[in-house]
């Protein structure tokens, strides 16, 4: 009973306070508080996107070893009686880039499911012979502007003693 | 002027309030636009580091192992088109002077193109022209040569002439290299791999010596160390060629004893002690260490083996080989080089015995 008479005995001593704190005070501690609050707010930011800089960079460490080791047992499976990597150089000499697009987009479209992804062909003197893609991207797409393409594989074949290809398979996420 | 302050609202507040403000400014600003650090050192980090050094390796092996694959296979068709003998470079055929015919060491020579296996009088000695150990050392020179040219295009370092060669079973090649690849772990991956170039101890007479290994006027994966005066009239050469609108390239330089003790030995891919049992006649294809500088003039490092870039010994047309010689020898100054008449791309300077020859004579060229 004793508090709450001296509760109603405070608020008019408050609303009519001359002395005390004083108006200006009160905005002043308000603006304070107010970008103590946006301080707060800043520094969270900041710790989420630290904190989403590090996952996206060992997002991006994983996808290298994906991508490295899905390339590396792809080149050195039987194809016939060799490897896929005679195939791939017989069809690059023989121009038959249709026969590696068929088999290279089965084999990556199982192995880098759920994974947007494009491969590129290219010659020694670093110019794209052919490419293909995931089947996430259709046929004309290219990368939307909040996507960023990076280079997670690449492997060089011989194909003779003067010529060679390299593959490059690039992630978009 | 005093600052009205009646109603009890101190100064440091309002300083305060605008400290921070202008701290929460900065932050902002630095947040937003200045470039984002990439985080160090998280945990992880240096075992992708070796993961993709692993990696690194694993591609140059496959690049290897496929290369030699179709070295072989090239090479096991031309030897059997050319009746169990490879065409040797022209350098190897004694007297081979501006001769740019393909040569063969097969010395009974051949018939309308294809390599003679015995002739009656070889016969009547019993001895064949071409025999089990004559095939195996062409197939090992062969072989070696077309894998250096696989190796030669692969975008990193891969060092040449650096695999003993075991040909076993049914065509199957094995090699053990000489010298170990690196692949740094913790590199700029936009740097392509160098591999450290073998220490060579130079002699303790002079200590002169540039080693330009890995810059644009060395053969890539070859060692090339020349005497600072022969280096200096190499660059000489190279500003002449540029001028042309082409490059050249050495190939090799500098030679220490044990490397020409390598060669004369037959522990190098040349195998000419083995493809010359005989010292008489091995000596007309390579020199003898024990002659010193003065006969092996490459051990002296004023001799180079010069090519134009992208061309090899044998892609190297008899004009070309001819505008090499004027761009080295350049007749008008002091910067010349002396050519080697039996070897169009082996140039000679500063005090061999060759070049104080040539310069006696007053020609550019000398046997």
């Amino acid at each position: 009973m004793s508090c709450k008479k001296e509760g109603w005995k405070l608020k008019p001593r408050i609303s009519s306070n001359k002395r005390g704190i004083a108006i200006d005070d009160t905005i002043a501690v308000l603006i304070f508080l107010f970008i103590a609050v946006m301080g707060i707010f800043a520094f969270n930011i900041n710790e989420k996107v630290k904190g989403k800089i590090l996952t996206t960079d060992i997002q991006f460490q994983k996808d290298i070893i994906a991508g490295q080791e899905a390339l590396a047992y792809y080149i050195h499976e039987p194809h016939g009686d060799s490897t896929k990597a005679d195939f791939i150089a017989k069809s690059i000499i023989s121009k038959d880039y249709e026969a590696i697009r068929k088999d290279m987009s089965q084999y990556f479209g199982n192995k880098l499911s759920g994974t947007k992804w494009s491969m590129y062909f290219k010659d020694s003197s670093q110019n794209i012979i052919f490419q293909l893609q995931s089947t996430s991207f259709s046929p004309t797409e290219e990368y939307s502007s909040t996507e960023s393409p990076y280079l997670v594989a690449s492997l060089t074949v011989p194909i003779t003693g003067v010529d060679y290809t390299s593959i490059e398979i690039i992630f978009v996420r | 002027m005093a600052i009205k302050n009646k109603k009890g609202m101190g100064l440091e507040w309002y300083l305060l309030i605008v400290a921070i403000a202008l701290g929460l400014i900065a932050y902002v600003v630095d947040f937003y636009f200045a470039p984002h650090k990439i985080i160090d050192n998280y945990i992880g980090q240096h075992q992708f580091s070796i993961l993709k050094a692993d990696h690194q390796a694993e591609k140059a092996a496959f690049y290897i192992g496929q290369s030699a694959k179709y070295a072989l296979q090239q090479v096991v068709y031309e030897i059997g088109q050319n009746g169990g003998i490879s065409d040797v470079i022209i350098y190897e055929a004694p007297s081979s002077e501006y001769e740019y015919g393909p040569p063969s060491y097969n010395k009974c020579g051949k018939f309308y193109g294809y390599s003679i296996w015995y002739l009656d009088k070889e016969l009547q000695n019993n001895k064949l022209c071409v025999g089990d150990t004559q095939i195996k050392v062409s197939l090992d020179y062969a072989f070696n040569k077309n894998m250096n040219s696989y190796l030669q295009k692969y975008p990193a370092d891969i060092p040449l002439n650096n695999y003993d060669h075991d040909f076993t079973g049914n065509l199957e090649v094995k090699g053990n290299a000489k010298s170990l690849a690196a692949f740094s772990i913790v590199k700029d991956e936009t740097k392509p791999v160098i591999n450290e170039p073998e220490r060579i101890t130079m002699p303790a007479m002079a200590g002169n010596f540039k080693d330009f290994t890995g810059t644009s006027l060395c053969a890539k994966g070859e060692k090339c160390i020349l005497t600072e005066e022969s280096f200096s009239k190499l660059e000489k050469a190279h500003q002449r060629a540029k001028e042309k609108g082409i490059s050249i390239e050495v190939y090799s330089g500098y030679r220490t004893e044990g490397q020409q003790m390598a060669l004369w030995e037959g522990r190098t891919a040349e195998k000419y002690a083995q493809r010359f049992p005989d010292a008489k006649e091995r000596a007309k294809w390579v020199c003898n260490p024990d002659g010193g500088a003065d006969l092996c003039p490459h051990m002296s490092g004023n001799a180079a083996d010069v090519r134009f870039k992208g061309k090899t010994t044998e892609t190297t047309t008899r004009e070309e080989f001819i505008l090499l010689h004027k761009i080295m020898t350049n007749d008008n100054t002091e910067d010349r080089w002396v050519g080697y008449t039996k070897e169009p791309w082996h140039f000679e300077c500063c005090g061999t015995k060759r070049f104080a020859r040539a310069k006696e004579l007053g020609v550019t060229e000398v046997s």
